[in-house]
C-alpha cells in the first residue's frame, strides 16, 4: 500500500502509459474495464444483479410480454399444504425432498397467491423505481454540481445553499411527503419524485470534482480560446467526471432501493394493488416465526440487489480511481 | 343507543365499526414492575386511551371502554362467558315497580361515594338522565329508551330515583346507568366546572333549564379529553374498584385500587394498559412485557400465539356474536332491481375459501355462516337451517359456472360493481378473494377498502357501495336485529338506521312485527326461521363467517374469561389475579 | 475563528429558515385535513365540522400567511395544535426524549465503533480482518432496517432472554467466540507468523477458559467485575493510554501519571461506595468533572516540564476510563436485581421504558439500556458500515500522503505517525460525514420506532403525513432538521479547528 499510486490521466483523450510495469498502451476505457473485471466483488455483483434482473423480468414477464412462470402475481387460489413453499434444495439422502421447484417454490400468501410471482413482481417494481431514482438523482445532481462548480460566485452560492436546504430536510420526511403527494400515480411517478429529493450527495461530489478540474490547464486553455461555458462543461469537464457520475448512479440506486422499501414498509410508498418488496415484508412481518418464508424471501431479494449494486459501485470506484487500490499490474 | 344497543344486539354501525376496526379486546400486562410483581397485570391495547368521559359519542371507543369499565361503574354490565346483562349489585339495585306505565326504581348503594368522598346520588342521576335522554346538549352515544322517560324526581342527597317510561320498553334491564360507556358521571365536578352549586345544578336539570347549564355542557363534552396528560386528579374521581393513577401519552395508562371503593377490593392492585400495535403484541407477550393480549386474529397472529404456547402462554379462541356478511345496495346500482344479478353474485362469492384461508387458520373448526341472526350455539339454529336448506343447497356453495351462465343470460357480463369495506388485513384478503372469483364469473369488481368506511361520512352510511362487507354485533336477543331488515322510511344516512342496503319488503316487515309481539320462545324461533328463509329467498344479504376472537395470556395470570360482547375480556377485570 | 463561527451560524440559520418554509408548504399540501369532514352528509353538521377545522388550522388563509403565523408562534415556543386540536407541544414533549436518546446513542456508538474498526482495518489493509470488515460493512449497508429490526427483536430479545434463564454456554459456542476473538487479536499483532500464531493460541485458550468459567459460575445472570478486575482493567488502561500518547516506557513520567490516576480511581471506587449505591445523574457528572480535574493535576505535577502534555493526556484518559469501568461495574452489579424486577427478561421488545418503573439509578439505567439496546443496535448497523468504510478510505488516502512518508522517513515511531499525523488528518472528512449521517439516522429512527412499537416522534410524523396535518410534521422537522443543521455547523466548526486552511480562508 505504500507504493506509488497513479491517477488516471486528466486529459480527455489521455492515455496512461505509466501504469505500473505496463508496457502496452491502453486507453483509459480499457484500463477501467480491466480494473473492474479484476475486482472480484464487482464481478460477483454484476452476476448477482444480472441474475436477479433476468429472473424478475423473464419469470412473470413485463407488461404484455408473458414470462415462463405459469402463475400470476395477482391471482388467488386454494392453499396447498398451508401455503408452505415447495422449493427444496436439499437432496433426498440428506433428509430433504430432493432438488425440486414444485408448484409454489416460495409458498403462498393468505389468499393463495403464488409468493414467487408476488416476490418477482415486488422485485420488478423495486428495481424500476430504483433505476429511475438513480438516473433522476444523478442527472439533477450532476447539473447542479457542475454548474455550481464551474461558475463559482453567486450561482455557486445559490445552488449550494439550495443543496444545503435539501440536506437540512431529513430524506425520509421529504421523500415521505412527496411520495404521498404523488399519490397512487404509479411507480414511475414515485421514482421521479424520489429522485428529486435524493440528488444532494451527487451534487456535492460533482461540484468538488468540477472545482478541481476547472483549474486544470486544458480547461484554462479552452476558456482562453473563448469556448462557451456550456461547451466547456459538456465537452471538457463532464467527460472527466464520468467515473464519479457512474459511481454515484450505483450508490443512488442502492440507497433508492432501501429508501423505497422503507417508505413502502411505512405505508407511504407503493400503494396496493401494486406491490413492492418493502410492502410485502410489511404485510407479513408477523409471519417471521410461523411462516418464515413470507418474511425472508423478499428480504433476501432486497439484500441481494443492494449488495450486488454496492459491490458494483465499489468496483467501479476502484476502477475509475485506483488510488486506494493495490496496484500490481 | 347507549349500552343497551350491544345487549339488545341492535346492530349498531358505530358498534360494529369499533368491533371491526379494533377487534382486539383486552390486553394484559407485563411481568414485573416492582419486584417480581404479583400485584400488577399489564394488558396490551393497540389504540390510545383519550378521555375520562367515554359516555360521549366522540369518545365511545374500545380503548376508552377497556380503561373505564371498572373506573366508572353502574347498575349492570355484560358479564360471563355468554355476555348476559347482569346486575352489578355492589353499585346498587333496580327493579320494575309498575307495568303500566313501565316504572323502574333504582337504588344506589348507601355507601357508594366518588373516590373524592362525594356521595353518588341524585345529582349524578340527573346528569345521567339529562345526557341520555337527549334533551340537553350533553353529548350521548344514543338516547333509545331514556328519551321516553320523565326527569327523575329526586332531591339532593337522595340515593333513589325512578325512570318512568311513556311506552313499554322491552330492554329496560339494560337501559339504566351501567359500567363504562353508559355510566353516571360525577355531577359535582361538572357543576363546579360550569360555575354552579350542586343545588343550582339539580334545580336547572329538573327545570330543564338548559341555558343555565351551557358551561357545564362545555366541560362535560370537552373538559375530560386528555391532552398529553390526565386531567387534574380532582376532576376524575372513580366510582368503581379502580381509579386512574398515571398516564403517559402513547405509552400506558395505569389503574390502581380505589381505596375509597365500598365494595369488594379487586384481586390485583394495579392494572397497566400499554399502548402496543397489534403486530408487536405477541412478541411482547412472549417476552413477558405484557400479561394479556387480545389482538384481531389474523392468520399469522393466531399461528404466533399457538407457537408461543410452548413457552408458557395460554390462549383461547372463541366465537363472538359478531359476524361478517355482504349487504347489497337495494336503493341504487345493478343489484337494486335484479334478483338474478344478486344470485350470480351469491354464486361467485367464495364463502368456503374465505373461511378456509382466513378463519380456519385461527379457528380450525370454523364453518361458513349460513344463518344470519341466530348464532350456532343459540337455540333455534337447527330449525332455521332446516327451513333454509333449499336455498342453502342453491346458494350455499360457490358455482362459477352457474354464476357466469346467469350473467350471460341476463346479458350482464362486465357489469361494474363496487365492493366496499373497512381497510384491514382480513377484509383486504377477503375482498381480494371475492374480487378475483367474481371477475372470473364475469363481473367487473372495483374493490375499495377505506379507513373511514364506518364513519357517518363513509361509504356504508352514504350508500356509495353496490356490495358492502362488514359485521353486525349480534346477541341472543331476538329483538336485537329487528330494525336491520325493516323497510326504512327514507334511504339516507339518517333515515335508514341499521338497514344499510335499504332492503324493503312488506311481508318481512310483518314478520318483524310478529316476532316483537311474540312472547312464546318456540313460536318466536319459528318466526325467526321464516325470516331467515325469506332473507335467503330474496338474497337480501350473504352471511360469510362468525368472527373469531383470540386472547392469550401468561400462565400465571388467572381468571381470564372471554366474553362474546363488546365489553370483551375486561368484563371481570377485578377478578384477574396472578398466582 | 469567531468571525468564521458567526458567519456559519448566520448562514445555517437562514438555510434552516428557508427549509421550514419549504417543509411547511409541502406539509400543508400533503393531504386534505378536511377530507373527512367534507364527506359528512351536507348540512349543518358538515358545515360545523368544516368550520371548526378551518378555524383551528386557518385553512381559509393562503398557505404563506399560515406559514408566518406558525413561524410567529413557533418563535415564541408555541407549536400549535394538530387537526383534532391537541397541543403539539404536549405531543412533542412526550415524544422527543425517547427519540433523541435513540438517535444520539446510535450515532455516538457508530462513530466510536465505526472509526475504531475503520482505522484498524486501514492499518491492516488486505489482512483477513480487513477483508471481513469490508464484507461485513457491505452487508450491513445492504440490509433493510425494518427487516433487521424485526429479526433482532425475535432472535436477540426473546431468545437471549430465554437463554438468560439458564445462562450456560455450550462448548461449541465458547469455541466459536474464542476463535473469533483470537483471530481478531492475531490480526492486530504486527510481526512475523510465529508471533501471530502465538497470539492466536494464547488468546484462544485464555478466551475459552474465561468463557467457560463465566458460564459455569452463572456470571451472565449475575454479572459484575469486582475490584480485582476493575484494578486490572484500570492498570491496563493506564498502560494502553500511555503507550498511545507517549510510547511504552515504564519509567516515563506519563506512565507514572497514568498509574497514579488509575490507583486514585480504584481507591475512590472503594471509598465512594456509599455515594455510588444510588446516585443521580448530576452526581455522576460531578464525579466525572472531579476525576478529570484531579487527573489533570496529577499529570501536571508528575509530568514535569518536558512531558507535561502527554502526562496530562494519559492521566486524564486513564482516570476517565477507570471511571467508566467503575460505572460499568455498578451497572452490571445491578443487573441481577433488575432482571429479577423484569421477571427474568431484561431485554425488551416494546417501547422506550417500563411503565411506572421505579428503581435505583442503576436499575433505571439498565431499564433504559434494556429498551434501547435493540433499536440502537439496529439503527447502528447501518451507520456503522458507513463510518467504517469512510474511515478506512480516508485513512488509506492520508497514509499515502507525502507528510506521512516524511514523518516515517525522519524516524518517528509508527505509533506517533499514526496518532499524530494520519489519524488527525484522516478524521477530518469524517466530521462532514457525521453531519450527513444524522439525517439518515433520524429517518432510520422513524422506521425503528415503528418496528419496536414506540410512540415517539416517528409516530407523530407518520400520523401527520397520513392526516395532512402540518403542525406535527413541522414539530418533527424542527427537531430533526434542527439536529441536522446543528451537526452540520458543528462539523464545519470542527473542520475549521482541524484544518487551518478552512478557517483562514
Amino acid at each position: 500500500m505504500r507504493r506509488t499510486r497513479t491517477k488516471p490521466a486528466q486529459a480527455p483523450s489521455g492515455t496512461d502509459a505509466v501504469q505500473g510495469m505496463g508496457v502496452r498502451t491502453r486507453t483509459q476505457g480499457q484500463l477501467v474495464l480491466r480494473r473492474f473485471i479484476r475486482h472480484k466483488g464487482a464481478v460477483a455483483g454484476m452476476i448477482g444483479l444480472g441474475a436477479i434482473v433476468l429472473l424478475a423480468v423473464t419469470s412473470i414477464g413485463a407488461g404484455p410480454i408473458p414470462g415462463w412462470w405459469p402463475k400470476d402475481f395477482s391471482s388467488t387460489g386454494t392453499l396447498v399444504d398451508g401455503g408452505k413453499p415447495t422449493l427444496s434444495l436439499l437432496p433426498g439422502f440428506l433428509g430433504g425432498s430432493g432438488l425440486q421447484i414444485g408448484e409454489h417454490p416460495f409458498g403462498q400468501d393468505n389468499v393463495g397467491r403464488d409468493y414467487f410471482a408476488l416476490t418477482m413482481r415486488g422485485t420488478q417494481v423495486s428495481l424500476v423505481i430504483a433505476f429511475i431514482v438513480g438516473i433522476v438523482a444523478t442527472f439533477v445532481g450532476t447539473l447542479v454540481g457542475a454548474v455550481a462548480g464551474y461558475f463559482r460566485g453567486k450561482s455557486e452560492a445559490a445552488l449550494m445553499r439550495l443543496t444545503d436546504l435539501v440536506i437540512t430536510i431529513p430524506t425520509l420526511l421529504f421523500a415521505g411527503m412527496v411520495a404521498v403527494m404523488a399519490g397512487d400515480r404509479g411507480i414511475v411517478v414515485l421514482g421521479l419524485v424520489l429522485g428529486l429529493v435524493t440528488w444532494t450527495p451527487t451534487a456535492r461530489l460533482i461540484r468538488g470534482e468540477v472545482l478541481s478540474i476547472r483549474e486544470k490547464e486544458f480547461v484554462i486553455a479552452a476558456r482562453s480560446f473563448g469556448t462557451s461555458a456550456r461547451r466547456i462543461i459538456v465537452k471538457h469537464i463532464l467527460p472527466n467526471t464520468v467515473g464519479i457520475i457512474i459511481v454515484s448512479v450505483t450508490l443512488a440506486i442502492a440507497s433508492a432501493i432501501i429508501l423505497e422499501s422503507a417508505l413502502s414498509f411505512l405505508g407511504l410508498g407503493v400503494q396496493p394493488p401494486d406491490t413492492s418488496l418493502g410492502r410485502i415484508i410489511s404485510d407479513y412481518q408477523n409471519a417471521l416465526t410461523v411462516r418464515p418464508w413470507l418474511f425472508y424471501w423478499p428480504g433476501l431479494f432486497i439484500i441481494g440487489i443492494v449488495l450486488s449494486v454496492n459491490f458494483i459501485g465499489d468496483g467501479l470506484r476502484d476502477a475509475f480511481d485506483p488510488r486506494q487500490n493495490r496496484v500490481r499490474d | 343507543m347507549r349500552r343497551s344497543r350491544f345487549t339488545s344486539a341492535v346492530a349498531m354501525i358505530a358498534g360494529s365499526a369499533l368491533v371491526l376496526s379494533a377487534c382486539a379486546d383486552n390486553g394484559d400486562d407485563a411481568a414485573g414492575d416492582d419486584g417480581g410483581g404479583g400485584d400488577t397485570i399489564t394488558l396490551a391495547w393497540p389504540q390510545p386511551f383519550d378521555s375520562y368521559n367515554n359516555t360521549t359519542a366522540g369518545a365511545n371507543s374500545f380503548a376508552n371502554g377497556v380503561v373505564m369499565e371498572w373506573v366508572t361503574t353502574g347498575f349492570w354490565h355484560f358479564a360471563g362467558e355468554d355476555g348476559q346483562v347482569t346486575p352489578n349489585e355492589e353499585f346498587g339495585t333496580y327493579e320494575q315497580v309498575s307495568d303500566d306505565p313501565l316504572t323502574v326504581e333504582y337504588t344506589i348503594n348507601e355507601d357508594a361515594t366518588w373516590s373524592d368522598g362525594e356521595p353518588i346520588d341524585c345529582d349524578d342521576a340527573l346528569l345521567w338522565w339529562a345526557q341520555q335522554s337527549g334533551e340537553s346538549d350533553y353529548s350521548a352515544i344514543g338516547t333509545d329508551g331514556v328519551e321516553d322517560t320523565q326527569v327523575p324526581d329526586c332531591e339532593a342527597g337522595d340515593k333513589e330515583f325512578t325512570l318512568e317510561y311513556e311506552q313499554p320498553f322491552a330492554d329496560w334491564t339494560s337501559n339504566g346507568p351501567s359500567n363504562g360507556n353508559a355510566a353516571m358521571m360525577p355531577a359535582h365536578v361538572v357543576a363546579e366546572q360550569g360555575g354552579l352549586s350542586s343545588e343550582e345544578f339539580i334545580e336547572a336539570v329538573k327545570a330543564e333549564d338548559w341555558e343555565a347549564l351551557e358551561d357545564t355542557v362545555d366541560f362535560f363534552n370537552e373538559g375530560w379529553l386528555l391532552d398529553g396528560a390526565l386531567p387534574d386528579e380532582e376532576l376524575i374521581p372513580s366510582s368503581g374498584p379502580y381509579k386512574l393513577d398515571s398516564y403517559q401519552e402513547g405509552q400506558h395508562v395505569t389503574l390502581t385500587y380505589n381505596e375509597e371503593y365500598w365494595g369488594e377490593a379487586p384481586e390485583t392492585e394495579t392494572i397497566v394498559i400499554r399502548e402496543i400495535p397489534e403486530e408487536e403484541q405477541v412478541q411482547a407477550l412472549e417476552n413477558q412485557e405484557v400479561d394479556i393480549i387480545n389482538p384481531q386474529p389474523t392468520v399469522d397472529i393466531a399461528n404466533q400465539i399457538e407457537a408461543a404456547e410452548a413457552a408458557g402462554i395460554e390462549s383461547a379462541v372463541e366465537n363472538q356474536y359478531s359476524y361478517e356478511h355482504l349487504d347489497f345496495n337495494f336503493n341504487d346500482g345493478p343489484f337494486a332491481e335484479s334478483r338474478e344479478l344478486r344470485e350470480a353474485f351469491a354464486l361467485c362469492v367464495p364463502r368456503q375459501t374465505i373461511v378456509e384461508n382466513l378463519i380456519q387458520p385461527v379457528m380450525p373448526e370454523a364453518e361458513t355462516k349460513d344463518i344470519r341472526n341466530i348464532a350456532p350455539w343459540d337455540p333455534g339454529f337447527d330449525e332455521a337451517i332446516d327451513r333454509s336448506s333449499e336455498w342453502l343447497d342453491e346458494y350455499g356453495e360457490q358455482d362459477l359456472e352457474r354464476s357466469r351462465q346467469i350473467l350471460e343470460d341476463e346479458d350482464a357480463v362486465g357489469t361494474e360493481i363496487r365492493l366496499e369495506t373497512l381497510d384491514n388485513e382480513r377484509r383486504n384478503n377477503a375482498g381480494t378473494l371475492i374480487t378475483e372469483a367474481c371477475e372470473e364469473a364475469g363481473f367487473e369488481v372495483e374493490f375499495d377498502a377505506s379507513a373511514d368506511f364506518f364513519d357517518t361520512s363513509g361509504g356504508l352510511s352514504q350508500g356509495t357501495f353496490d356490495v358492502a362487507m362488514f359485521a353486525w354485533i349480534g346477541s341472543s336477543v331476538l329483538s336485537g336485529w329487528n330494525s336491520t331488515y325493516r323497510s326504512p322510511e327514507e334511504c339516507s344516512a339518517e333515515g335508514k338506521g341499521n338497514n344499510m342496503g335499504c332492503y324493503s319488503d312488506e311481508e318481512m316487515d310483518q314478520m318483524l312485527d310478529d316476532i316483537l309481539r311474540q312472547s312464546d320462545q318456540d313460536e318466536a324461533l319459528s318466526i325467526a326461521a321464516d325470516i331467515e328463509e325469506k332473507l335467503w329467498a330474496d338474497l337480501a344479504t350473504i352471511p360469510l363467517y362468525q368472527h373469531p376472537n383470540i386472547a392469550a395470556w401468561q400462565q400465571d395470570v388467572q381468571n381470564i374469561v372471554m366474553n362474546p360482547t363488546q365489553t370483551g375480556l375486561v368484563w371481570n377485570m377485578p377478578e384477574w389475579s396472578r398466582e | 475563528m469567531l468571525a468564521f463561527i458567526a458567519r456559519r451560524l448566520f448562514v445555517s440559520a437562514l438555510v434552516f429558515l428557508a427549509a421550514t418554509a419549504v417543509v411547511f408548504v409541502m406539509a400543508a399540501n400533503v393531504g386534505d385535513p378536511l377530507a373527512e369532514a367534507r364527506q359528512l352528509p351536507s348540512g349543518q353538521a358538515q358545515e360545523a365540522a368544516i368550520a371548526e377545522i378551518t378555524e383551528r388550522m386557518n385553512l381559509d388563509e393562503p398557505v404563506f400567511v399560515r406559514y408566518f403565523r406558525w413561524l410567529g408562534s413557533a418563535l415564541t415556543g408555541d407549536l400549535g395544535v394538530n387537526v383534532t386540536g391537541q397541543s403539539v407541544n404536549a405531543m412533542l414533549e412526550n415524544a422527543v426524549g425517547a427519540t433523541l436518546q435513540l438517535v444520539l446513542a446510535a450515532t455516538v456508538l457508530s462513530i466510536v465503533v465505526g472509526i475504531t474498526i475503520g482505522v484498524i482495518s486501514a492499518l491492516r489493509q488486505y489482512s483477513g480482518l480487513d477483508l471481513s470488515v469490508t464484507f461485513a460493512a457491505f452487508l450491513f449497508y445492504s440490509l433493510p432496517l425494518f427487516w433487521v429490526a424485526t429479526l433482532l427483536k425475535q432472535f436477540v430479545a426473546i431468545d437471549l432472554n430465554n437463554w438468560l434463564a439458564d445462562p450456560k454456554l455450550a462448548l461449541w459456542v465458547i469455541g466459536l467466540i474464542a476463535l473469533f476473538v483470537a483471530l481478531f487479536c492475531a490480526a492486530l499483532v504486527v510481526g512475523d507468523r510465529r508471533s501471530r500464531v502465538t497470539t492466536f493460541v494464547v488468546a484462544f485458550v485464555a478466551m475459552c477458559a474465561l468463557l467457560w468459567a463465566l458460564s459455569e459460575t452463572g456470571w451472565f445472570a449475575d454479572p459484575g467485575l469486582g475490584i480485582f478486575v476493575i484494578s486490572l482493567t484500570a492498570v491496563a488502561g493506564a498502560i494502553g493510554f500511555t503507550t498511545l500518547f507517549s510510547g511504552l516506557d515504564w519509567h516515563s513520567p506519563p506512565m507514572r501519571a497514568a498509574m497514579a490516576a488509575a490507583i486514585a480511581g480504584i481507591a475512590s471506587a472503594l471509598l465512594l461506595d456509599p455515594v455510588l449505591r444510588d446516585p443521580n445523574l448530576a452526581t455522576i457528572a460531578l464525579l466525572a468533572v472531579i476525576t478529570a480535574g484531579v487527573c489533570f493535576a496529577i499529570g501536571w505535577l508528575l509530568g514535569g516540564e518536558l512531558y507535561r502534555r502527554s502526562a496530562v493526556q494519559s492521566a486524564v484518559f486513564t482516570g476517565l476510563f477507570t471511571g467508566a469501568v467503575i460505572f460499568t461495574d455498578r451497572l452490571l452489579q445491578s443487573f441481577a436485581s433488575y432482571s429479577d424486577m423484569k421477571g427474568g427478561r431484561p431485554v425488551s421488545t416494546i417501547g422506550s421504558g417500563t411503565p411506572n418503573f421505579q428503581g435505583t439509578f442503576w436499575q433505571s439505567g439498565l431499564d433504559s439500556v434494556g429498551h434501547l439496546a435493540l433499536p440502537t443496535l439496529a439503527l447502528m448497523l447501518i451507520s456503522l458500515a458507513t463510518y467504517t468504510r469512510y474511515t478506512r478510505a480516508s485513512m488509506l488516502e492520508v497514509m499515502n500522503q507525502d507528510y506521512v512518508r516524511t514523518a516515517r522517513a525522519k524516524g518517528l515511531p509508527e505509533r506517533a505517525v499514526v496518532t499524530r499525523h494520519s489519524l488527525r488528518n484522516g478524521l477530518i472528512p469524517i466530521t462532514t460525514l457525521t453531519a450527513y449521517d444524522i439525517g439518515t439516522v433520524m429517518g432510520g429512527a422513524v422506521v425503528t420506532e415503528t418496528v419496536f412499537g414506540w410512540r415517539a416522534m416517528g409516530r407523530m410524523l407518520l400520523d401527520g403525513i397520513n392526516q395532512g396535518d402540518p403542525m406535527p410534521i413541522m414539530a418533527f422537522f424542527l427537531v430533526a432538521g434542527g439536529a441536522i443543521v446543528a451537526f452540520n455547523m458543528l462539523a464545519d466548526i470542527a473542520y475549521g479547528f482541524l484544518d487551518p486552511r478552512i478557517r483562514l480562508s
